[in-house]
Parts: C-alpha cells; sequence; structure tokens
C-alpha cells in the first residue's frame, strides 16, 4: 500500500491545485486531514520539490500578512496534461482492482 | 522573520532533520530544510500545548523518513550515498591503474572513503560501500611503496646473493703523464 500511496500521491496533488495555487502548508493539511492518504505529512515537500523538477508544478513567493513570505504552488500546463492523462486510467485501473478484489468479499 | 522562538522539541526535530540532511547535495538540502522550517512556523500558530507539538511533529514524520523521500530509493543495497559511490569508483579506478597512477587516485578513495564513512556512522547506515573504497585506495597506494621498499633492501644487502661476485679484474697499469712541478 505505501508504494501505491506514493504512486497516486502526486496526481491527489496536482488535483488539488487544479482550481487555484495553494501555499505548502495548506496543500500538506489538507491532505492530511484524507484519512489514510499520507502516512508521513513531511514527505510532501520532497514530492513538491520534485513536481517542480518535472515541470508540474511552478512555485511563486507571495508576502503574507500572517509573516513571512509564503511558497505557493501553482499547476502548470504540463501537469494539468499528466492528470487529464491519469483521470482514466485510474479509473480503469481502481474498477478492475475493485471487482478483482471483492470475489469472495460476501 | 520569526517574530517567537522555537520549542525545544522543535529545535531538536529541525537539528535531527538538518543531520540527516547533510547527505543530500546542497540545493535539495536548503529547499527540504527550508520548506519544513516554514511548515512548522505555519504550524505554530495552531499550537497550545507541548502534546499539540508532539503531534504536529509526529504528524511531519520521521526526519530520516523525509530525507529518504527526498533522496530518492538507493540504487542497490549499502548505498553510502554520492561521496560513497565516488570513493568506490576512486579505489577501483586505483587497482586498475596500478601502479603509478593508482596512488592519486588511492589517495582521493581513501579521503572520500573517509568522510562518507563519518556521514554514514552518524546515521546508523551501512558503510560497506565508503569502506571498500577506503580498502581498494589504501592498497593501491601502500603496495607499490612496500614493492619499492623491498627492492631498495633487497638490492643494499648483498651476503645471500645467488651469485659469486665476479672476480675482479687485474687492474691494468695506466701511463701516468709525468707531472713537471711549477717551478
Amino acid at each position: 500500500m505505501a508504494q501505491l500511496r506514493k504512486g497516486v500521491l502526486q496526481y491527489c496533488v496536482l488535483a488539488l491545485l487544479i482550481d487555484q495555487e495553494r501555499y505548502g502548508f495548506d496543500l500538506v493539511r489538507t491532505l492530511g486531514r484524507i484519512d489514510g492518504l499520507v502516512t508521513s505529512e513531511g514527505t510532501i515537500y520532497p514530492l513538491l520539490s520534485r513536481l517542480k523538477k518535472d515541470g508540474h508544478v511552478t512555485t511563486v513567493w507571495r508576502e503574507s500578512e500572517a509573516g513571512p513570505p509564503r511558497k505557493y504552488y501553482a499547476i502548470t500546463p504540463q501537469g494539468e496534461a499528466v492528470l487529464e492523462a491519469f483521470r482514466p486510467e485510474w479509473r480503469r485501473f481502481s474498477s478492475a482492482v475493485d471487482s478483482l478484489i471483492s470475489r469472495g468479499d460476501p | 522573520m520569526t517574530t517567537h522562538r522555537r520549542h525545544h522539541l522543535v529545535e531538536d526535530y529541525l537539528a535531527d532533520l538538518e543531520r540527516c540532511a547533510s547527505r543530500l547535495p546542497r540545493d535539495q538540502r536548503g529547499e527540504i530544510l527550508s520548506d519544513i522550517r516554514a511548515h512548522v512556523d505555519a504550524a505554530a500558530a495552531d499550537v497550545a500545548s507541548e502534546a499539540d507539538i508532539r503531534n504536529m511533529l509526529e504528524d511531519l514524520g520521521d526526519p530520516e523518513h523525509i530525507v529518504g523521500a527526498a533522496a530518492g530509493p538507493a540504487r542497490w543495497p549499502g548505498d553510502a550515498g554520492p561521496t560513497g559511490r565516488l570513493a568506490l569508483a576512486f579505489g577501483i579506478a586505483a587497482l586498475v591503474f596500478f601502479p603509478v597512477l593508482g596512488i592519486p587516485f588511492g589517495i582521493t578513495a581513501v579521503v572520500l572513503g573517509v568522510r562518507a564513512r563519518r556521514h554514514l556512522r552518524s546515521r546508523a547506515a551501512s558503510t560497506t560501500m565508503a569502506t571498500s573504497g577506503v580498502v581498494t585506495g589504501a592498497v593501491a597506494v601502500v603496495l607499490p611503496i612496500l614493492v619499492v621498499a623491498l627492492l631498495v633492501s633487497t638490492r643494499s644487502s648483498t651476503p645471500d646473493a645467488p651469485n659469486p661476485p665476479e672476480p675482479l679484474p687485474a687492474p691494468t697499469t695506466v701511463p701516468v703523464p709525468a707531472t713537471t712541478a711549477v717551478g
């Protein structure tokens, strides 16, 4: 399951960024609140770095009244395309797994 | 600027993270440290008690785990990170280019390997690869020196020479020109 979570988490991050840019803490807390999605919140930051390195997100610093400037993450067109491609793949995959594992499940 | 001092638990956590992150390349290290620092500072606003802080740090996760996520999976078991890999590479090169070029390669391997071992030991990680670099490097440096020393010492000692020394040729008289005293 750990491997599965690791593989899927990046698409969850991208989905959260589709509508608006978010800063790191906000993203991490939102994901952390979804039960069972993330085991270690801190590992989301390296994931965000990798998404940036792959060109799926960009970062921009913005001033904040709450304190020091915050790093905001925004999805790129490339990231949107990746998410678009993932959706049907995931639906097909998860329904296949669903039907298989529900055998013998009363 | 942070307007508050961090709780000692948070400071300990960040120090731990810094230690673990020392094996990352510099730009990655800076980024993860800055991200986590910003996180704990942002979280400090919601924190009311020490129990809250402990929960927050637990949710964040083990520093070693976070650094592991940043470093990516180890290429092979016993992977010693970039310095350890370099140490082994130089150690192998030292043996390949044995004996002459082997010496500078070997010295590099030993220096890098020792440095890598220090990092790895502080994280209780396997030092096999780095140690191999040190050993091969050391062999490539010490062996030629030993061989040369051995050769030099056998040249200078003659009693058990296998062949008897050749008889000296009879001295030939060389006519010496009469030296005329300078008057």
